[in-house]
């Protein structure tokens, strides 16, 4: 344990800790008395607010800090929304008064706030304001202190979990106990948001009890992780940061960084939020032999167990297996993984103090236990219960699949209605992909569908299966649902069309990483041989995912400069870009690889706005004649031999 | 007669089940149609059964042997769709 370690309740209750190192401002060192002088600052100016519920949101990490104990120190209710965006505040509106942050945007829509940088401007935190303002002396009185932080249940309705200082201060003392022996003071850089419990707990309240520096902010890029890293080695080189990190961070770390920061640097690397594919630990072992703490807890529980799966080998044989948390208790309660430790309250929900999960659990001889899937994800599809978590871990017991999310879609039969039919969308392992790649979409498939025949009855199995690069998953590491139904609904069904592989869609550029098919119905013949990918195709993929993504209804008037610069070929991935601002009559559409730009081009939309419909079409109409000369060389809509012709002179 | 009959069947399977693996045109006419064949279950039998009621005004007693053995393939379906309409 840290020589430093305190109470969360003591943390203020005199000045002995004024030297240590609070936290870290990128570069700039603060003290534990400046940040405490902060903390006076703020409890002022909540102390004269006649509001007692406070909804707490910011993005500067040590702003977050010191408005949290600020808050408690003036008697006030905090609560922590799981992020900053005007929807979900106004969902939760009925259970504050007011909002504190840092976040401008929040000023002007009509909530009573308080904007904490006017009153804890960071440049004087650097400055050593110990003698500024002086907080009461006493410890916090723990039990008094509330603080109710949110979760959103895999439906995607939120529920709120009430928590008081007295459930932070005692899981706090368990995970220094856990780990405070092997880390050192080394800084705790996060990549996940301190608004959700696990970034607060590992990322803010555990770092202040244990006297080890906090970064200012999160961190989400993987290249920015590295650089702070390397920054902070400490004086001998041997500074032993502390990572705190997901599944979602931890398998994006592109190819080409270095993880030697990760490795020389810290002390340990946390992650937690969804289990970390075994793919992934995999991977960071044999690129960087780095080794991943994986910590399993819920917003209800607080943290319940933690591993470190077995690295470098794929297989798992017993070692995904989790060890409690000191201080915690799991038992099997109808095969669900009930727990029962000091960090939750006693009157929520609870079988004779213990909490019953949502995980289907299987419980060794030591104590230990395995999750064998999410017990609550019990469908009916025509009347036969269907838990897709089985189905997803017999599919990942499979060498060629990495990971897998089994899904219910409708699926529509015209007069017949709708059907409910099974889905999935499977991301290959590294040998799922060389055989997916050598043989076709159909012999992959067959040897998957022959093993879920094995167990599933038929009216159970997929219908539909989509190939993907990765399982699309939230900041926190959670599998977002919607984005995984898209995936799966969109139609292959010609097969004229790409797999996608991932999905970026900001407002006005969308990026998507597609794979053409391997056995793509215009193939044949184009050419005998030599199998390519004709490019009029590649122009009409643009315009169907614009209408995807952007509009429904688009239709092309024109296309313009459009350019086939090198082939595409069966198999082969790329990343399609288009650019659009709403409003503008064209799109422009980009396909990318590694090496460079296939083909790009911009297409003109036809006008669809019944009400300025003339007015739009007399523009368009001096539009064409006023670019008479460049319209020479446009390609006209669709007559596809003439791509196709155009590809072979190439 | 019977081969574009069998054509027709090929399409109201795909189009009615949304097949997507599969075009008309790559459904033999012997290819089982149920389980490890072309992979439909006991609803797209229904389904099927509807559809074929639909297009071709035909009744099927489910529970009959002779419903099973026409159900195997497409080229069973279009004997037993002609043989219906025909008694019809």
């Amino acid at each position: 344990m840290s020589d430093s370690f305190c109470s969360l309740a003591d943390l203020f209750a005199d000045s002995s800790r004024d030297s240590l190192c609070f936290g870290y401002a990128d570069t700039t060192r603060l003290s534990f008395g400046s940040f405490r002088a902060g903390v006076a600052r703020l409890a002022r100016v909540f102390r004269q607010r006649p509001e007692h519920s406070w909804c707490l949101v910011a993005q500067d990490t040590h702003l977050f800090a010191q408005c949290f104990f600020a808050l408690l120190y003036s008697g006030k209710k905090i609560l922590l929304p799981p992020n900053a965006k005007r929807g979900m505040l106004e969902e939760l509106s009925g259970n504050f008064e007011a909002i504190a942050t840092d976040e401008q945007h929040l000023l002007e829509q009509g909530f009573a706030t308080v904007f904490l940088p006017e009153y804890v401007s960071l440049p004087s935190l650097s400055v050593d304001g110990s003698s500024d303002l002086i907080l009461p002396g006493e410890p916090l009185s723990s039990a008094d202190c509330e603080v109710i932080v949110f979760t959103s249940g895999s439906t995607g309705d939120i529920k709120a979990v009430h928590k008081t200082l007295v459930h932070f201060d005692a899981e706090v003392a368990a995970l220094e106990l856990q780990w405070g022996a092997c880390l050192s003071d080394g800084l705790v850089l996060s990549t996940v948001c301190h608004q959700h419990i696990y970034g607060l707990l590992f990322a803010v309240l555990w770092p202040l009890a244990a006297g080890r520096p906090i970064f200012n902010r999160a961190v989400y890029y993987p290249e920015a992780v590295a650089s702070i890293l390397s920054r902070h080695r400490g004086e001998k080189g041997q500074a032993k940061n502390i990572l705190v990190s997901s599944p979602a961070h931890l398998s994006r770390i592109p190819e080409y960084l270095d993880l030697a920061p990760y490795r020389e640097s810290c002390a340990r690397i946390f992650s937690s939020g969804g289990p970390c594919a075994r793919e992934t630990v995999a991977d960071l072992w044999k690129r960087g032999a780095l080794e991943v703490t994986e910590v399993f807890g819920s917003t209800e529980t607080g943290g319940v167990a933690a591993r470190v799966q077995e690295n470098g080998r794929v297989s798992s044989n017993g070692k995904d297996y989790w060890a409690p948390l000191p201080g915690v208790e799991v038992s099997s309660k109808d095969g669900l993984l009930a727990v029962c430790s000091p960090f939750f309250s006693e009157d929520s929900e609870l079988e004779n103090s213990c909490f019953v999960m949502g995980d289907s659990v299987e419980l060794s001889d030591d104590g230990r236990f395995r999750v064998l899937g999410r017990a609550d994800r019990i469908v009916k599809v025509e009347e036969r219960r269907f838990s897709p978590a089985e189905m997803e871990s017999l599919l990942c017991s499979h060498p060629h699949v990495a990971e897998a999310s089994v899904q219910i879609l409708e699926s529509e039969r015209g007069s017949l209605g709708v059907r409910d039919i099974v889905a999935v969308l499977l991301v290959p392992s590294k040998e799922g992909w060389d055989v997916y790649s050598r043989t076709s979409r159909q012999s992959f498939l067959a040897e998957l569908k022959t093993l879920l025949a094995g167990r599933f009855e038929g009216v159970l199995l997929p219908k539909r299966w989509r190939i993907a690069h990765a399982i699309p998953l939230s900041p926190q590491g959670k599998r977002v649902a919607a984005e995984i139904r898209v995936l799966c609904a969109a139609p292959i069904a010609s097969r004229c069309e790409p797999e996608t592989l991932s999905i970026d869609f900001r407002r006005a550029e969308l990026r998507l990483e597609i794979r053409a098919p391997a056995d793509l119905r215009v193939l044949s013949g184009h050419f005998p041989g030599f199998p390519v990918v004709p490019g009029y195709l590649l122009v009409e993929w643009s315009l169907d995912s614009f209408r995807r993504f952007f509009q429904h209804e688009a239709e092309a008037q024109r296309f313009e400069s459009v350019k086939f610069r090198r082939m595409l070929l069966p198999n082969e991935r790329c990343v399609l870009e288009l650019r659009y601002s709403r409003g503008a009559t064209r799109f422009e559409f980009t396909y990318r690889d590694g090496d460079g730009v296939l083909c790009s081009g911009r297409v003109v939309l036809r006008p669809v706005s019944s009400d300025n419909r003339e007015e739009s079409e007399i523009r368009e109409e001096e539009d064409v004649r006023a670019e008479g000369e460049e319209r020479k060389e446009e390609v006209p809509v669709l007559p596809k031999e003439y791509h196709s012709e155009e590809r072979a002179r190439e | 007669m019977s081969e574009q009959l069998e054509q027709e069947i090929k399409e109201l399977i795909v189009s009615t089940l949304a097949l997507e693996e599969v075009t008309p045109a790559e459904i033999e006419s012997e290819q089982i149609l149920f389980g490890e064949g072309l992979g439909l279950d006991s609803v797209d039998a229904l389904e099927l059964g509807v559809a074929l009621n639909k297009k071709y005004g035909i009744t099927i007693d489910a529970e009959s042997e002779e419903t099973r053995q026409s159900f195997a393939c497409v080229s069973n379906l279009a004997k037993f769709v002609s043989e219906k309409r025909a008694s019809a």
